[in-house]
């Protein structure tokens, strides 16, 4: 039981993180229609989502524990395959956030090529039956982003945003591994959920800092 | 990153145009006071059209006139805000 609060409480804390920060720059994007912006926005929505389904997953595979119903393998698949391509989209996106300014390509063509390899994966995880393909991927995909990094920025490679961002996407990795039964002890699943929770938390904080203060200026002046 | 800010420097630029002449400006002023290029500013105002944050309307003479949207006001009022935030998280 203590396991299903820890991931219930993880879940709430995280997806309302990500659905107040998608929410909240939906105005400036809005008006601006940043490429950027757009990217960054897609990321919390799709962790959101991937986080939703995260959880869904770990429902269904201790149904029988929990609620003493055994559910289909169909079902245990389904919730597998949204989470796979959910956290894929995500982690293009926070890549697409950092590469926004050097992708030549637009937003939308950007976007469908992202949703595209997103289908490949889930195809992938389909066939094998294992979200080790999710993290084999998503693990390529850091080194894809570290070496594009090192040729788009030479002089500054690294900044607290990107710092942030590549932590983002390394504690989603380990999340994903700690939700297999068995694999980690509760103890270490909290250390792990809470140093998660905190790279969100800072980045709420800084935006509702960003959009706030300009507010009350303005609202002083 | 300069070509990002440049962009939305030159809408907030063509829109404060028309904010400061009273709403209300026909196109070839507008172009002489944005001071771009003729075909970037057919681009321009044709994102600008789409984007709903600026009209056309016209006169009893059938003359074309082009005034701000509410969400063309939205926009200068939270320029600065944006310009701050894609500088924030390096967007």
């Amino acid at each position: 039981m203590e396991l299903l609060t820890t991931e219930l409480v993880f879940f709430l804390i995280v997806t309302a993180l990500c659905l107040y920060i998608y929410i909240r720059t939906k105005e400036i994007y809005e008006l601006s229609g940043h490429k950027g912006l757009f990217f960054f926005r897609n990321t919390f929505l799709f962790f959101a989502i991937a986080f939703f389904f995260r959880l869904l997953h770990i429902l269904i595979i201790f149904s029988k524990d929990f609620f003493g119903i055994m559910l289909r393998g169909e079902v245990h698949m389904v919730s597998l395959l949204v989470v796979g391509y959910a956290s894929t989209v995500a982690l293009f996106s926070l890549t697409a956030t950092i590469l926004a300014r050097d992708i030549p390509w637009s937003k939308v063509q950007t976007d469908i090529a992202m949703q595209l390899i997103a289908l490949v994966v889930i195809i992938g995880v389909f066939i094998t039956g294992s979200y080790n393909i999710i993290l084999l991927l998503n693990m390529i995909m850091i080194l894809v982003m570290l070496i594009a990094l090192f040729i788009t920025h030479k002089k500054k490679i690294l900044s607290v945003n990107r710092i942030t961002y590549l932590l983002l996407i390394a504690f989603w990795l380990v999340t994903m591994m700690a939700f297999t039964p068995g694999r980690l002890d509760l103890t270490t699943k909290l250390v792990l959920y809470a140093l998660t929770a905190a790279i969100f938390i800072s980045i709420f904080i800084r935006v509702n800092k960003r959009l706030t203060v300009h507010g009350k200026k303005k609202g002083q002046a | 990153m300069a070509k990002k800010r440049d962009r939305l420097e030159i809408i907030y630029s063509m829109l404060k145009v028309i904010q400061d002449k009273n709403n209300s400006i026909k196109p070839t002023p507008l172009l002489r006071f944005t001071n771009i290029s003729s075909q970037s500013f057919q681009e321009y105002y044709k994102e600008l059209l789409d984007k709903e944050l600026i009209r056309e309307e016209f006169d009893k003479k059938n003359k074309k006139y082009i005034t701000l949207t509410d969400k063309g006001f939205r926009y200068i009022e939270k320029y600065n805000l944006i310009l701050g935030f894609i500088d924030e998280f390096e967007l």
